[in-house]
């Protein structure tokens, strides 16, 4: 039997494709017109996993939960990307971290019509929605605290991150899916009160490509999870609306696959990232350091001078190996004593570049395009002279940081850090670089050239086309981004709500 | 050790575990079953990559494998250890960003290999439990 006698075909008033932060959202914000008659859709290609399928092994949950195993990488192979695929993207695997962004970030984003105070506002709303809170003093372990008492003792500015948990018991398996689901992501909140209000979940379907109201899709179920909704197979998908939620990545690759009308010379670029690296420190004693959640703090203090921020943050064994520059003994012997650790993470904040881009190969996969600029190379050198300064100041009696002369800086050299870290040891590859907050390459604006969708997520040209993730950030946010994901999306819901009847009935 | 592998050839995973070792030392007091498991993870995350970065990390492989030859008249596996972490070292800070990447990808495939296994995590102090936060105050 053809390929075109062999699909089934579907149809919708609405379609989501991605259920993640924005999805979620765009699902739950849309679903009391299922009330109205109107069919809404949301389309992931991850699978919803079963609730003892959350084991917390590392590996295991790696390979169920991300793309590529969290291994998704920039073209030169110098960053590795965290990306989420399942029920719920990346909210399933994030720490819940919830931060507002800055007032003068949003008002230099520069979008007509976008105001701080109504951003504010929506990401105030999902702080309630989603049971943000500041964890208890008694639950914050000693590598979070350390942290605290350092930046204090420096005269660091340091905040308290507000957390999106609900019930958590200290697992810190945060980032291979909470097992206890006691993390309030999208999975958990938005997409069960979706349902409950008539939308439909499709899951293990991957959105191929795009056409005038058609999505072409295949079903195929993932070896874990429940299975799709609908049975495995190739799917043509009408639709009188379509919005895009798959991320910065995923969503531009789906773009520049579809045939869409018209010219978007933006479409892919100026990708941030906020490319981060991680340094440990190794303390005498045991201390607690992977019972409880592991990210309570960030010092935003070198935030407008420095362009960087630190968090606290602790990883699992593979992943914090990985992070690690160098091998062998030095390497094993920081490894071997995993109890004794403090770790901290360094985000800098990159600018958008045209140059940065998503393209997609012959087969319409996505290809990651990003140089590292010699600022944020710049930032996060200085930030690892910082964040050795905070992690001897909390005790460590010896630091491993990425630029660093030699494998180990002890505590009796901690006057000497500018002389024992070099920044021409900092460089791609040696290092390991990460990025868990891809945005832009959808920007907002108003100019078709430089950018792709109108202040509203809309596709300039294309009144039955949106984009409502992380994609249409036209720079990148300076703080975790999910919060403002959300509120963007909670915006974007509202604005299609407000004109439904124009664009059911173009 | 018996080999059944995707991606890597019976000669290639020979080569992988000489290079666990100088990556990770302790993955030479491995039992046969312990090492062949680390290259199991090596090969079934080579496999699951496209083509493109499989077939880069194998001539990779080959590269780091061969190239003291020239020098030393003998691969990678044949030099003393010393000799071997001097090498490793020079791709790790090779003024050729590919190089440098290509090497953080074969460690990093180590370092899955061995940490990603957890079994191996008693031995490095991590103990993680569903119930932390009983644990924060003990």
């Amino acid at each position: 039997m053809g390929m075109r006698n062999s699909m089934f075909e579907k149809q919708f008033d609405i379609i989501i494709i991605g259920s993640g932060a924005s999805g979620g959202v765009i699902a739950k914000e849309l679903s009391p017109l299922c009330k109205q008659g109107l069919s809404v859709g949301v389309i992931e290609w991850g699978p919803k996993l079963k609730k003892e399928e959350f084991t917390g092994r590392e590996l295991e949950m790696v390979n169920r939960l991300y793309f590529d195993g969290g291994g998704v990488l920039t073209k030169d192979s110098s960053i590795t990307i965290a990306l989420g695929k399942a029920y719920g993207g990346s909210t399933v695997i994030y720490t819940g971290t919830s931060l507002i962004i800055p007032q003068d970030v949003l008002e230099d984003w520069e979008i007509k019509g976008l105001e701080y105070e109504d951003i504010r506002r929506r990401s105030e709303k999902y702080f309630k929605e989603n049971n943000v809170v500041l964890m208890e003093p008694e639950l914050i372990n000693e590598n979070n605290r350390l942290f605290l008492d350092a930046c204090k003792k420096l005269g660091y500015r340091v905040g308290q991150f507000p957390v999106n948990v609900k019930g958590c018991q200290g697992a810190g398996m945060c980032n291979l899916g909470c097992p206890h689901e006691a993390k309030m992501g999208a999975h958990v909140v938005q997409l069960p009160e979706a349902e409950k209000n008539g939308v439909q979940v499709i899951t293990n379907c991957k959105i191929e490509r795009i056409e005038d109201r058609i999505c072409y899709a295949k079903v195929e179920n993932a070896d874990c999870g429940y299975p799709s909704a609908w049975e495995p197979g190739q799917y043509k998908i009408k639709a009188k609306l379509i919005v895009v939620c798959a991320g910065a990545i995923h969503t531009p690759a789906l773009l520049l696959r579809s045939k869409l009308p018209g010219n978007f010379p933006a479409l892919g670029r100026y990708i941030t990232l906020h490319p981060a690296l991680i340094l440990a420190g190794r303390h005498e004693r045991p201390i607690t350091n992977f019972y409880g959640h592991p990210k309570s703090y960030y010092c935003d203090h070198f935030a407008k001078t420095k362009r960087f921020m630190l968090e606290t943050c602790m990883y699992f064994p593979f992943t914090t190996a990985k992070s690690l520059t160098g091998f062998g003994e030095d390497h094993s012997a920081m490894m071997s004593d995993m109890d004794r650790l403090q770790m901290i993470i360094v985000l800098a904040f990159d600018r958008p570049l045209a140059s940065n881009c998503v393209m997609i190969d012959s087969k319409g996969n996505p290809i990651v395009d990003y140089k590292v600029s010699e600022e944020v190379m710049d930032a996060l050198f200085e930030s690892m002279i910082v964040t050795a300064r905070i992690l001897f100041a909390s005790g460590v009696k010896r630091v491993h940081a990425p630029a660093g002369k030699k494998f180990f800086i002890e505590d009796a050299e901690q006057d000497k850090l500018e002389e024992l870290m070099s920044r021409e040891m900092l460089k791609t590859g040696r290092v390991s670089l990460a990025s868990a907050h891809v945005m832009g390459t959808c920007r907002m604006g108003e100019d078709p050239v430089t950018s792709v969708t109108d202040q509203w997520g809309q596709v300039h040209g294309i009144p039955w086309l949106f984009v409502a993730d992380s994609s249409i950030f036209p720079k990148c946010s300076e703080v975790n981004p999910y919060i403002t994901i959300m509120a963007l999306a909670d915006r974007i819901a509202e604005h299609i709500r407000n004109n439904i009847q124009e664009l059911m009935n173009p | 050790m018996e080999y059944n592998f995707k991606a890597l050839s019976a000669k290639k995973a020979k080569f992988v575990l000489a290079l666990a070792h100088r990556i990770v030392p302790e993955t030479s007091k491995l039992g046969e079953d312990e090492k062949c498991e680390l290259l199991h993870v090596v090969d079934d995350a080579l496999a699951a990559r496209g083509p493109s970065i499989r077939i880069q990390m194998i001539i990779f492989l080959e590269i780091i494998r061969w190239s003291p030859f020239f020098r030393f008249g003998k691969p990678l596996e044949k030099l003393t250890t010393e000799v071997q972490d001097e090498l490793l070292a020079e791709f790790q800070n090779s003024l050729i960003p590919r190089v440098r990447t290509g090497f953080w990808g074969l460690k990093t495939l180590i370092f899955m290999g061995y940490y990603g296994n957890c079994k191996r995590w008693g031995q490095i102090h991590y103990t993680p439990v569903l119930n932390g936060n009983e644990k924060l105050h003990v």
